[in-house]
């Protein structure tokens, strides 16, 4: 009875030693949840420097987009956690508690599966470097305590050391020495909690050092023997520890649960109408199309979320790269066939010319997406990583198109020395050696009398017939080497110019020291400098163009206006024609709305941007007005001529 | 008799904590690649055989989507996983944040820029660059013709920190003995295709180059039979001639045909036709990355990248063809080990630095 009391204080007091107050991370994680959410209408002072990163991790993707493309450049491109938890580092110093950094790290999870649509999972929680970094820390840390405490116990046992935290313990006799005591004295006060551990095992314990003692293990191999034996009484504590840890992310998982979209399930709704319409009630199966059509207008203008509804998004992204191409495809071969009447080939040239206009003409002009106008971009984490994928990365484009002209440089000044240090010496020296020549200092050449008759024929032409092959081979190698030096410097050329004209000072500053001392690695290079440093002198954008699926409202008026062209071209009826011709105008007027905010894509699965200092490129909605009138032509051509 | 038998029981649960499950899960290379699957086998059976209770077991991965399922089924069996390749770098991080009571080791896996390592997985990797270096120069110093080749596998970074490093030596020895020793390079785009290693080999020979470095994993055993074969051919030996007449028939002709072998010894596998071998020590660093799991207190966690400074890479012993090599050859590679070990010669890892390399002021004191 006695034992089972004493067992229940050692089991309170080490769950009081490793305890982590769940119920303390769920409220913070909630606050934080709500904030988020909040966030667009409503300033919270006390996660204002975290919302500002996370502006800036969109503000990043946006400008690295313009300055180098999308594309990634290495095998294994950082991901949306690696960024997230880069947050995590730059504003943990407010978050004290462990109780804090959970809620925190849990919270950027929640973060990431907004930004993604998915739904968080334990495999989402851990592969958070945030999170695993934290919990990681964490358990090492209290883990490392104890072990350190029975450690120095234990050292103490086996007459190491004089001092100990506890010594309540037999001492044993031995030669034990080990070499780094640095994990084994414990500075720390002594601990209650492991006091009555030990004592509670102390039979145990004190054979297991004896057994230690008596082994003669000693150095190293006993460290670890040491750290073996106190996992023994410490596992159960770590093992609590884990449990609570497990209880967090499970209640991560439940309070940060996104309201389910069902917004896919119309899709099955239609596929179902069009099925049945088509077998049983085909002579109205333009009215179930025009129907789904009005739900599908509705939906896309009112209530589609390009990020988060992936099923649609996944449906019209399919979509209208495969009916852009075949109808431009139609509509080239009706551009040139030779039955087709002139004013319709105008026609038809012009609708083609228009709907690739529509992929290349921007819709908005934003100004305060400019660099300098995010002021608080400079110095930011993220600024730095755009410094490092145009240029610092060694897998970034600037720092490779550098290497490789710098490669170039070298491997020319290699060959070029090779060949008058070795290739010219050798052609001399088979002339002196073979006596075609009989002395040579500097450039004044003495020749020898006997070499040069016709019977050296072989010496005096062969071996310049051969130093010819050799200088032929040189001089053919030497000008592809140069190609390819200034093609690098005609990419140079358009890379800084693509990065630069969307830089502000602060980053072209960096940008070009950056530049400069990759540059200079070499002074093979020097000749060239005048040359490259002209690049950097590059005029600014003063705006910044938008094409219309590069916003969310500009992809809602793009796909209705595509969706409306489908119909238009597909149904005969008149009615759904009609229909079809009034919606691309009401949404080519639709284009010319100013909405604010409006909301600009970073990149997929990165947070959304947003512009309010913007203007509307109208020529973008002349363009669909035009186009929709010349559909609206053709169609009364081909009625005419019915 | 009580107290005896709580002592047994406490006794074997002391015993039995020390145990050690250590699971290896190979690349697409697999066991027998006489490469890093090997080399990386070699480190957990010399920590089966050094430290107590370890046991060992290996997981054959047939293809790259094995690499997730492999790694889980090792993380569940295993207190210790040992993932082998950068192809495998992706699945190891992600699978070692699922399992952070297991440990991870990485052998040639580094990490991303930026990319966080989880504090249970430690990553050895090498500087190849500076191993490719020491061969490239005994490479040159060697050729009797003025060309030698490079034949590698898929073009990754440690392949190509192998290529630079070994044009690196060449270019080094031709800046200091004023030669013009040139490298032909092929990819064979593959780490499993021998028959394509030994195409591109014999393709080098044609074309001049009379030793070729086999910097492809499996597919450089291909490269080492088309030394052999090319060798024997052209010193009219049958292919089970003792070592000392092939010695004695270069000597003879004054020429031959060498391979270079990779990562781990390979000298043995065709004794007399393999120059050397540049090698990483990927056993010892298996090796001290078991050790070092024993405890979670010494465990290495994060990227060790070891070079010539840390004994982590460097050339064979040459055990078949050192009296091939003039004394003056050995005697400046000494040397140069000795600068790199001072920091004294910087050792380019990229086409920028191989670019701007110059070896041309190193002289040697004898």
């Amino acid at each position: 009875m006695k034992k089972l009391a004493i067992l229940l204080i050692i089991v309170f007091f080490s769950l009081t030693a490793f305890t982590i107050d769940v119920e303390a991370v769920g409220d913070l994680f909630t606050t934080l949840i709500q904030t988020y959410n909040e966030e667009k209408s409503v300033s919270n002072e006390e996660f204002d420097s975290f919302f500002q990163e996370l502006s800036n991790l969109g503000l990043y993707r946006f400008y690295r987009t313009q300055m180098i493309g999308s594309a990634e450049y290495v095998d294994r491109p950082t991901n949306v956690q690696t960024y997230l938890s880069q947050i995590y580092d730059n504003v943990q110093s407010q978050f004290t508690t462990i109780e804090e950094k959970l809620a925190l790290a849990g919270f950027l999870v929640y973060v990431q599966s907004d930004l993604s649509g998915e739904q968080i999972t334990q495999e989402m929680i851990r592969s958070m470097p945030a999170y695993f970094a934290t919990v990681q820390d964490y358990t090492r840390s209290l883990e490392n305590d104890a072990l350190t405490y029975f450690g120095n116990v234990i050292i103490y046992s086996l007459g190491i050391v004089d001092t100990a935290p506890f010594t309540d313990i037999q001492r044993f006799e031995s030669k034990a020495e080990i070499l780094d005591k640095r994990f084994y004295i414990y500075e720390g006060e002594t601990n209650p909690e492991y006091n009555k551990i030990i004592l509670e095992n102390k039979e145990s314990l004190e054979h297991g050092i004896q057994q230690l003692a008596q082994s003669g293990t000693t150095g190293r191999p006993l460290q670890i023997a040491i750290d073996q034996l106190s996992y023994n009484y410490v596992n159960s504590l770590i093992n609590e520890t884990n449990e609570q840890i497990q209880q967090v992310t499970q209640m991560f998982i439940e309070e940060g649960r996104h309201g389910v979209n069902i917004s896919f399930i119309r899709i099955i709704i239609y596929a179902a109408l069009i099925i049945v319409t088509f077998l049983f009630l085909r002579k109205y199966f333009w009215v179930t199309v025009l129907s789904m059509f009005g739900v599908e207008f509705v939906y896309l203008l009112a209530f589609y979320n390009p990020i988060k509804d992936t099923v649609s998004s996944f449906i019209y992204g399919s979509y209208i790269v495969t009916f852009v191409f075949l109808f431009l495809a139609v509509l080239l071969f009706k551009s040139i066939g030779k039955k087709i009447k002139f004013t319709e080939k105008v026609i038809n040239f012009s609708i083609f010319f228009l709907v690739l206009l529509t992929l290349f003409v921007p819709s908005y002009y934003s100004y305060d997406l400019l660099m300098e106008k995010n002021t608080q971009f400079d110095n930011s984490t993220f600024e730095t990583q755009l410094l490092n994928d145009v240029v610092a990365y060694p897998h970034a484009p600037l720092h490779k198109t550098i290497s490789s002209l710098n490669s170039h440089l070298g491997s020319e000044y290699s060959k070029v020395n090779t060949f008058y240090r070795s290739t010219f010496a050798s052609f001399l020296d088979d002339l002196l050696n073979s006596q075609v020549l009989s002395n040579l200092q500097g450039s004044s050449v003495q020749t020898n009398r006997d070499g040069l008759k016709i019977d050296k024929v072989e010496n005096y032409r062969g071996i310049p017939f051969d130093f010819s092959k050799e200088v032929t081979d040189f001089v053919n190698s030497s000008e592809i080497t140069e190609r390819n030096i200034y093609n690098e410097v005609d990419t140079l050329k358009v890379q800084v110019h693509d990065v630069l004209k969307f830089s502000d000072a602060e980053f072209e500053s960096k940008f070009m020291d950056t530049s400069n001392q990759l540059l200079r690695s070499t002074d093979l290079i020097d000749p060239l400098l005048p040359t490259l440093y002209s690049f950097f002198d590059v005029e600014k954008v003063d705006k910044i163009n938008l094409k219309a699926y590069n916003t969310v409202f500009g992809t809602k008026i793009f796909l209705l206006f595509f969706l409306s062209l489908t119909i238009l071209v597909i149904f005969e009826e008149k009615f759904v024609k009609y229909i079809s011709l009034i919606s691309m105008y009401f949404l080519s007027i639709l284009s010319f709305i100013k909405v604010t905010p409006l909301e600009v894509f970073s990149q997929t699965g990165y947070p959304i941007i947003h512009t309010v200092d913007y203007t509307i490129n109208y020529i973008f909605g002349i363009i669909l007005l035009i186009l929709t009138s010349l559909l609206f032509l053709r169609y009364l051509h081909y009625q005419r001529n019915k | 008799m009580k107290k005896l038998l709580v002592f047994s029981l406490i006794s074997l649960m002391f015993v039995s904590s020390f145990a050690l499950k250590v699971v290896m899960v190979t690349d697409v290379g697999g066991l027998g690649d006489k490469s890093f699957n090997d080399g990386t086998w070699a480190g957990v059976q010399m920590a089966m055989e050094q430290l107590p209770n370890v046991e060992g077991e290996i997981i054959i991965s047939k293809e790259q989507t094995d690499y997730i399922p492999n790694l889980t089924n090792a993380a569940q069996r295993g207190d210790v996983v040992i993932g082998v390749g950068f192809m495998m770098a992706d699945a190891l991080f992600n699978i070692a944040a699922q399992y952070p009571d297991t440990f991870f080791i990485g052998i040639d896996i580094e990490p991303s820029p930026g990319q966080t390592i989880p504090n249970n997985l430690a990553l050895y990797t090498f500087k190849e660059h500076e191993a490719g270096f020491l061969g490239g120069y005994v490479a040159a110093a060697m050729t009797k013709t003025g060309k030698i080749g490079f034949v590698g596998g898929l073009e990754i970074p440690p392949v190509k920190r192998y290529e630079i490093g070994y044009r690196a030596g060449v270019e080094a020895y031709n800046q200091i003995h004023g030669t013009n020793v040139q490298v032909l390079i092929g990819y064979a785009a593959s780490f499993e295709d021998p028959a394509k290693g030994k195409q591109l080999t014999l393709s080098q020979y044609d074309n001049g180059a009379d030793i070729v470095f086999a910097c492809a994993g499996a597919t450089g055993n291909g490269v080492i039979d088309a030394a052999k074969e090319t060798g024997m051919s052209f010193y009219g030996l049958p292919a089970d001639a003792p070592l000392q007449q092939v010695i004695d028939k270069y000597y003879e002709k004054g020429e031959g045909y060498f391979a270079i072998g990779v990562d781990v010894d390979q000298d043995y596998m065709a004794p007399g036709y393999v120059l050397l071998s540049i090698t990483k020590k990927i056993d010892v660093a298996t090796f001290e990355g078991i050790n070092s799991a024993l405890s979670a207190r010494y465990f290495q966690a994060g990227h060790n990248n070891l070079g010539i400074v840390d004994d982590g890479v460097g050339i064979s012993p040459m055990k078949y063809t050192k009296g091939l090599i003039p004394n003056e050859v050995i005697a400046e590679l000494a040397y140069l080990q000795s600068l790199a070990k001072e920091g004294k010669i910087n050792i380019p890892q990229n086409e920028a630095e191989l670019g701007s390399f110059n070896a041309s002021n190193i002289v040697f004191p004898f």
